[in-house]
């Protein structure tokens, strides 16, 4: 990266990826103290509390369900994908940046994204797992979820291959174990530091156990660089397919507004969007309430609002392009759609979500407001929101128009519906504070890594 | 201490610079079954005790393949041969229905052996080893930079290699029991 | 001296690009007084492909004052000149849109005559025939709106190569600002490349429709300029004498394993559109891939999928062949080419439905054009090609 270097010499602090004088010894201590020495912050036991609650919140709900069965949701014909859907392709979008940014930047070797890969990661592994509650849930019938597993059954069926939505569990499943294998071979080292920094026996035995008696050997660490690198390789692919199959689950039928052959790029352009908008969510303010202004800094944030930015623009051209092919093909039902989604009974779903995808985003363009983080906070969680109206528009505003006017319908969420998905964000949470409380919740070894790369530089 | 209840010698170096200078004296003395140890990945440390090419490509290469023959043939056997069903009119091998589940089995084989291949060439889980006997070796994976030469090693000579060691740039030396 | 086998082998691509666009020239001549209409199919096909690369190597340039890296510093003079081509696309355009009611069916058709194909939507859709909504034709789809279109793209193209190629070169501006021109200049150009698509490529067969084909001709069309830039900067690498370098090896493989990037992204989106289709199977959409595979023209698509996108992959996951200045030169050419392959596999049928026929006009118009436009790079190349270094040991 020359660029970069030249950046730095050039000096200001800004352009670099972590602030301060660290040694090797004072950077691992930091971020380890947090896991082991601090005292927990009175902030972590309240955040805590709030999210146990609202799990306590999704355990009742979904009681609730397999009570009385998915009629307590507000699907019915012909809107049969409500808010199970809706907040299924959320979820999951929101599960990409992790994976995207540790993959994608490890492979670009740029360096800022050492601060954020690993808790990035971790948010992927929880909205992957909440993601994966959905479909389960709208199953009707969980407990036959296996009837997706090809296995010889003695009822003699097999799974449907020609079907998208087997694809997505092939998809899920696949994207839940290499996120899982990609976050945990990347914490074996750190696994290793608390491992011989852990003071008390139990931790000693408990991280060691998992660390699997890392010892830093050049042989492991050439072989463990090679792993990992390739593990990215296949990831970043792995990223755009899955979320690929979620856009096919739609546009594989015809149903206008779902059939539309630059869904893939699209989807996976919005989740990328709303991966990074949930990372900085989550990141603004971790930073401040575990002081680590020094290493996620300025420049971190910066970086990911364009990117923001950028897979906004993308996001932009997938409804442009949407809008005028819609009257371009001259089609009955295609010129319909559009004109029932921007006018139609939700319509005011579809203006508020041009307004928090497209408009707010655009003040992203100045530097400014990307330096300014209570802004950008604000900014990340109106994208937060915008996506998740562009599936709810995406889901139930095509559902609720069949072709036949007399079969039209509408779609209400009930108490449970919202109780439901208000429960996987507190459950989201709550695996996060118990990640950031047990676990680095930055990458240790690579931040070390960063100082002798930058100490070189310097020299 | 005789050399018989000896895994080796550890020698702790200053700095990554020292350790990768050092490692490179060792092997040039002749020594071949040695080690170096440091909390992060150092460039140039792995040609300096000389290992060069890993194997981790090929296994992700073999895993993928399996993967990729294994997922096509999964969906070809259930959609043709297990259980045939007419699905609008395409044929039973409609293999553009196949690709994605192909991709994500392919993925997923390859990953897998990309991990435990990792792990396996690296000899780990290995809860126990006898440099953890050391004291000093647990900063190893905090700001310590480290070399261990086994007495297994053919050249290996106590005092000798003690002496190269310190040659090389070490700060201390310590016996690590077998 | 080593800049002089790198200066003669550039004077040997202008030199070759002058004598194979002279012979085509004067074929396609022939063929005009011949049969004129078949030559501008086979003229548009080429116009579209080396218009593709210009505009490609004009978009991947962006990418770079985007993203920055060392891929980039390597690939930029030939990027630039290759975006630098782009007023030559601009003078080929003008047979076309001269000649546009002889290509386009919408342009010959007048509106009195499709108008009777109204109203119901079982008649819009296309089967066999061709059935413009007329409220398209009226206010997209009409020779004055077409050609003012192209005007414009084509001013705002030429503009930001001025911008981008001459003017970044020149003036020290700051990087900051640069980086956002090139964001809002990448963002300007992606959406009027799309356009620019429809009108000359999407719109061949009016009726059909497919909202990924703006952005799959803009990825071909970066995976094209890309392609060239790896060929033209590996062989020239392959040509120094031992001891210098033209482009440091990692860089090179860096560069190849961009290729295969946007190899993937590629067909990932030429793989997203057949599926989406053939798994709707509605008529009006399924009837562009029927007709390109029947009659055999699917061999030009399996072609297409096994060398424009099987074998390269395949040979560009070798990291030694990436470091191969020689093989790499080679595989980036077979990709380049390939996506002539399938550019034809995707205009030509619309012309010729039914059977494969190819004639040898769709072999010597793009030919012509490209012996035009490698003159053009090349004798822009002269000027910008760096001079080799000598190896240094860490590099």
């Amino acid at each position: 990266m020359a660029q970069s270097g030249k950046n730095l010499k050039h000096g200001s602090t800004r352009q670099q990826p972590l602030v301060g004088d660290y040694t090797f010894g004072s950077v691992t201590d930091k971020i380890s103290a947090i896991v082991l020495r601090g005292r927990t912050p009175r902030n972590w036991y309240f955040g805590f509390a709030v999210a146990f609650l609202l799990v306590m919140v999704l355990l009742w709900s979904v009681g609730y369900l397999f009570l009385r069965g998915v009629g307590i949701w507000g699907i019915n014909m012909p809107v049969a994908w409500g808010f199970a859907i809706v907040n299924f392709v959320w979820w999951i979008g929101i599960g990409h940046a992790g994976t995207l940014i540790s993959a994608i930047l490890l492979l670009l070797r740029q360096q800022w994204r050492t601060s954020i890969n690993r808790f990035a990661e971790a948010m992927t592994l929880f909205a992957v797992a909440c993601a994966g509650l959905f479909p389960l849930l709208h199953l009707g019938r969980p407990e036959y979820f296996y009837y997706l597993v090809p296995y010889p059954a003695t009822t003699g069926m097999w799974p449907q291959f020609r079907s998208p939505l087997m694809w997505d569990f092939f998809a899920v499943a696949t994207y839940a174990t290499v996120s899982l294998f990609f976050w945990y071979v990347g914490l074996i080292p750190d696994l290793a530091t608390l491992r011989d920094r852990a003071k008390r026996r139990f931790s000693r035995i408990a991280y060691g156990f998992l660390a699997m008696g890392w010892r830093g050997s050049a042989r492991h660490w050439q072989r463990y660089q090679r792993a990992y690198l390739l593990l990215a390789g296949l990831a970043t692919p792995l990223v755009v397919s899955v979320h690929t199959i979620v856009s096919l689950d739609f546009a594989v039928s015809i149903i206008p507004g779902w059939h539309t052959t630059v869904f893939p790029p699209y989807f996976v352009a919005g989740a990328i969007y709303s991966g990074f908008a949930m990372v900085l969510t989550i990141a603004i303010p971790l930073r401040a309430v575990y002081g680590l202004q020094d290493l996620v800094t300025a420049r971190h944030l910066d970086n990911m609002a364009k990117v923001m930015l950028a897979s906004g623009l993308v996001v932009a051209y997938g409804y442009l392009i949407e809008a005028f092919i819609a009257w371009y093909s001259g089609n009955l039902f295609e010129r319909y759609m559009m004109l029932n989604r921007a006018f139609g009974e939700y319509g005011w779903c579809y203006w508020l979500l041009i307004a928090s995808n497209i408009v707010v985003p655009q003040l992203l363009w100045f530097r400014s407001v990307r330096h300014s983080v209570p802004l950008l906070f604000v900014i990340a969680l109106v994208i937060n929101v915008g996506m998740w109206l562009e599936r709810f528009i995406i889901v139930v505003v095509s559902l609720s128009r069949d072709f036949l006017p007399s079969s039209w319908g509408l779609y209400v969420p009930t108490f449970w519906d919202w109780a439901t998905f208000i429960g996987t964000i507190g459950l989201f949470a709550a695996l996060l504070f118990v990640f950031i409380r047990l676990l680095p919740m930055i990458s240790i070894f690579e931040m070390r890594e960063l100082l002798e790369e930058s100490k070189g530089e310097h020299s | 201490m005789a050399d018989a209840q000896l895994y080796g010698l550890l020698a702790e170096f200053r700095d990554p610079e020292a350790l990768v200078d050092g490692a490179r004296r060792v092997r040039e003395a002749g020594y071949r079954r040695f080690d170096a140890f440091s909390p992060m990945p150092i460039e140039g440390l792995a040609e300096a005790i000389g290992f060069t090419r890993t194997r981790m490509p090929l296994v992700v290469l073999i895993g993928g393949l399996i993967g990729a023959v294994a997922g096509y043939l999964l969906q070809y056997w259930v959609s043709v041969i297990a259980y045939p069903l007419n699905v609008g009119g395409r044929p039973l091998n409609s293999w553009p229905y196949f690709i994605p589940v192909t991709f994500e089995t392919t993925v997923l084989v390859a990953a897998l052996f990309g991990v435990l291949g990792m792990l396996a060439l690296n000899g780990l889980p290995r809860p126990h080893h006898p440099l953890f006997a050391v004291e000093q070796f647990a900063h190893a994976t905090r700001d310590g930079f480290f070399l261990c030469i086994e007495t297994a090693d053919a050249r290996f000579a106590g005092d000798e290699t003690r002496r190269l060691l310190v040659e090389a740039g070490a700060t201390e030396v310590f016996d690590v029991p077998a | 001296m080593s800049a002089e086998a790198v200066r003669e082998t550039i004077a040997r691509w202008q030199r070759g690009g002058l004598l194979v666009a002279a012979v085509g020239v004067g074929l396609c001549a022939l063929a005009a007084t011949v049969r004129l209409d078949t030559l501008l199919e086979s003229y548009l096909l080429g116009f579209l492909f080396w218009w593709m690369v210009s505009i490609g190597c004009l978009g991947v340039l962006l990418v770079y004052y985007l993203s920055g890296g060392r891929w980039g510093l390597a690939a930029r003079p030939f990027l630039e000149c290759g975006a630098m081509t782009m007023p030559l696309a601009a003078l080929a355009f003008v047979p076309i849109a001269l000649q546009m009611d002889r290509i386009y069916p919408w342009a010959a058709e007048s509106e009195h005559t499709v108008a009777s194909a109204d109203a119901s939507p079982a008649e819009m859709t296309s089967d066999a025939g061709h059935h413009i909504p007329p409220d398209v034709q009226r206010l997209y789809l009409n020779v004055e709106f077409a050609q003012a279109r192209a005007v414009g793209y084509f001013v705002l193209w030429v503009l930001l190569v001025l911008a981008f190629c001459l003017r970044a070169r020149r003036g020290p501006r700051r990087p900051r600002g640069r980086r956002r021109l090139a964001a809002v200049a990448l963002a300007l150009m992606i959406l009027t490349c799309t356009f620019a698509s429809i009108d000359w490529g999407m719109s061949l067969d009016p009726g059909w429709f497919s909202t990924i084909y703006g952005a799959l001709i803009a990825m071909g069309g970066a995976l094209a300029g890309l392609a060239i830039t790896t060929a033209a900067a590996a062989s020239l690498q392959s040509r120094t004498p031992s001891g210098t370098q033209l482009v440091v090896p990692p860089t090179l493989a860096d560069l190849g394993t961009l290729t295969m990037a946007f190899l993937m992204l590629w067909a990932y989106f030429a793989f997203s559109q057949f599926l989406i289709i053939y798994a709707g199977n509605l008529p009006e959409e399924n009837v562009w891939y029927i007709t390109r595979l029947q009659g055999g023209w699917q061999w030009f698509g399996l072609a297409a999928i096994v060398g424009g996108f099987v074998v390269p992959f395949g040979l560009l996951l070798s990291r030694d062949l990436k470091h191969n200045p020689r093989w790499l030169a080679g595989v980036a050419l077979l990709v380049f080419g390939m996506q002539f392959v399938y550019l034809a596999w995707t205009i030509l049928p619309s012309f010729r439905p039914g059977e494969i026929l190819v004639r040898w006009t769709d072999v010597v118009a793009p030919l012509a054009l490209g012996g035009l436009w490698t003159a053009l790079f090349a004798s822009l190349l002269a000027r910008r090609v760096p001079e080799p270094q000598p190896t240094t040991e860490d590099s």
